[in-house]
């Protein structure tokens, strides 16, 4: 009786009641966002109506001036001057709640505080002026019931076929299907994602006969060093064409369940670095290829991010280190942190990262803090000296333009 | 009965973006342990089911269409819990995050069985369709709707299922 005991064991499986409160809340968050979507939207149509009212009788009251002053003397034809117009920056409408970190539940785990650091270009320290938001192209389950937005089929063909040219493959079969446009090598597969990104990723047999990249007791730097030598590896160079290379590392640890140990992992991202930091920055956010690793060190797959899904808005004016802790203190801020909280004290690393979730209108600049979890014995059971992190992320924006700032518990400094 | 009245009187108003509180209530309580099954069955542990989850009900908020009855709804869900796993898999490298362990999410030890964990080997389709066929008893007619595939490819990825699985294991499914 296979099928039974199929059907049984899959019986036992169930979301915890716990989980089924989150949803609910997440869902009641959902649904107060698209109430206050819907009212900005109607607010707007209605700003949009008086705006059109204004402009018609604008253009009477400019028509009947220029009917008069022409009719009583035409040497006085340009007096009346277009008077020109400052840009003037969109407001900017936050959500209450946002998937930060992805879906769910966002966490870091590490030895010691310096694990967290990486080279983010962009200092937080100095003093910067602007920044700019895009607007999201491509938000996700506005194009058709599932997915995202598509290439057409042709250019999808032929995006699969200049990776495989990039990648020197020489026998491949490309599969357009309704949810995927795919390449499938002896070497790898190659998925094109909507408008987001490509992702290579190798098959095993091929894995097999790699070498291993990253081992054991490598550090970030030796890690930084292996990579600087891998992308410049015949197969894989044509993926790579920055003429300055910037490489960032960032380590975290996973529990490897079977060997009942920590497991450090590298997420590598590759980028081209600028000589201003913002555009270094920028470079860093939305273009940079990234590349994993197996858990034996092997290269598991390189994903590269298309452009096309953003569009500048404006350069934003931004706020400096200590408006943005303090605006963490308020409770300005978004967090996923599974019901773990923080204090102010134990913040152990800042940076500036755009938040790129896809169901977002806008990606714009965050201060992300990353604080050590209050009560540490309840996350990690496998290894006493594991600590763990929650990530706050807060609006790097000037306060006049933003509208809905996030609300949520005050962090206390003990 | 009673859960289908509560169906249609939720959804006589309408849909359009908006859910009643009744209807998240609804929602939650009727489909979230199938997705979480579903979930578990293709991905490796607890977080991740629940994060696929948690976005396949995001994605409900924001669906606009309107579904024709409880069997159209709860073949979207699913279709879109299928989804959410390939995603998942292509972005595996984008987690970063740590694993809950399972006994405090759910206050239960895993005790999945070795069939399952053959099943699980299983590449995708194979063992998305016997999901869908074994457990949820749907038609090779309704997986081919809900996987956008003909009924034949849907008859020939539980045949080379079976077929692995009876390779894997001493018997497979009784059917065999």
């Amino acid at each position: 009786m296979n099928e039974r005991k199929y059907k049984e064991s899959l019986e036992q499986i169930k979301a915890s009641e716990e989980f089924k409160e989150h949803l609910k809340q997440e869902m009641h968050k959902a649904q107060t966002n698209n109430k206050e979507r819907q009212m900005n939207k109607q607010t707007k149509q209605h700003n949009h109506l008086f705006k059109f009212a204004i402009v018609g009788m604008f253009m009477i009251v400019i028509a009947c001036t220029y009917i008069f002053f022409h009719s009583i003397n035409k040497t006085e034809e340009k007096i009346v001057e277009r008077i020109p117009q400052e840009k003037e920056l969109p407001i900017l409408t936050l959500t209450a709640s946002i998937d930060v970190g992805g879906l769910g539940f966002e966490g870091y785990s590490c030895y010691r505080a310096e694990d967290l650091m990486h080279d983010n270009p962009y200092d937080v320290k100095q003093i910067h002026t602007v920044l700019p938001v895009y607007q999201n192209l491509n938000i996700e389950g506005r194009f058709g019931m599932y997915g995202i937005k598509r290439f057409s089929e042709e250019k999808e063909r032929s995006y699969l076929a200049n990776y495989a040219e990039k990648l020197l493959l020489k026998e491949y079969e490309i599969s357009i299907e309704e949810d995927w446009a795919k390449l499938e090598s002896e070497m790898c597969e190659i998925w094109i994602q909507g408008k987001t990104r490509t992702s290579i990723a190798f098959q095993d047999a091929y894995r097999k006969k790699m070498d291993t990249i990253i081992k054991e007791d490598d550090n970030k730097q030796t890690v930084k060093k292996k990579i600087a030598k891998l992308i410049k590896q015949k197969e894989f160079s044509a993926l790579f064409p920055m003429q300055k290379v910037g490489i960032d590392v960032q380590l975290m640890y996973s529990s490897d369940n079977e060997q009942n140990k920590m497991r450090a992992e590298y997420f590598v991202s590759v980028y081209e670095k600028e000589k201003q930091q913002a555009h270094s920055l920028l470079n860093r956010q939305f273009e940079a290829i990234e590349l994993t690793f197996d858990e034996e060190g092997k290269l598991a797959s390189i994903s590269i991010p298309f452009t096309q899904t953003k569009k500048d808005i404006g350069n934003y004016p931004i706020i400096d280190l200590t408006h943005a802790k303090q605006r963490l203190k308020e409770g300005h801020y978004y967090t996923n942190n599974g019901g773990h909280t923080s204090t102010m004290d134990k913040i152990a690393y800042v940076e500036v990262v755009y938040l790129k979730n896809g169901t977002l209108d806008y990606f714009m600049p965050y201060y992300k803090f990353y604080a050590l979890a209050n009560e540490q014995d309840k996350v990690i059971k496998i290894d006493d000296q594991i600590q763990f992190y929650i990530a706050y992320y807060v609006p790097a924006i000037e306060t006049k333009y933003l509208l809905n700032m996030p609300n949520n518990e005050t962090l206390s400094t003990h | 009965m009673q859960e289908k009245d509560t169906y249609n009187r939720v959804f006589d108003k309408g849909r359009k973006n908006m859910h009643t509180n009744e209807e998240i209530e609804r929602v939650v309580d009727m489909y979230a342990d199938t997705l979480f099954r579903m979930a578990m069955h293709h991905v490796q542990n607890v977080a991740q089911a629940q994060d696929i989850v948690q976005d396949v009900f995001m994605k409900y908020m924001k669906n606009t269409s309107s579904f024709n009855d409880q069997e159209h709804e709860k073949a979207w869900l699913l279709r879109v819990t299928i989804n959410c796993c390939k995603d998942l898999q292509r972005h595996w490298w984008n987690k970063k995050r740590v694993d809950y362990p399972y006994e405090e999410m759910t206050g239960k030890e895993d005790q999945s069985s070795t069939l399952l964990e053959e099943v699980k080997k299983l590449p995708f389709h194979y063992r998305n369709a016997i999901y869908l066929f074994y457990y949820e008893q749907l038609s090779i007619k309704q997986i081919a709707q809900i996987t956008h595939v003909k009924e034949g490819t849907v008859s020939s990825w539980l045949h080379r299922g079976k077929k692995l699985l009876k390779k894997q294991l001493e018997g497979g499914f009784d059917d065999e």
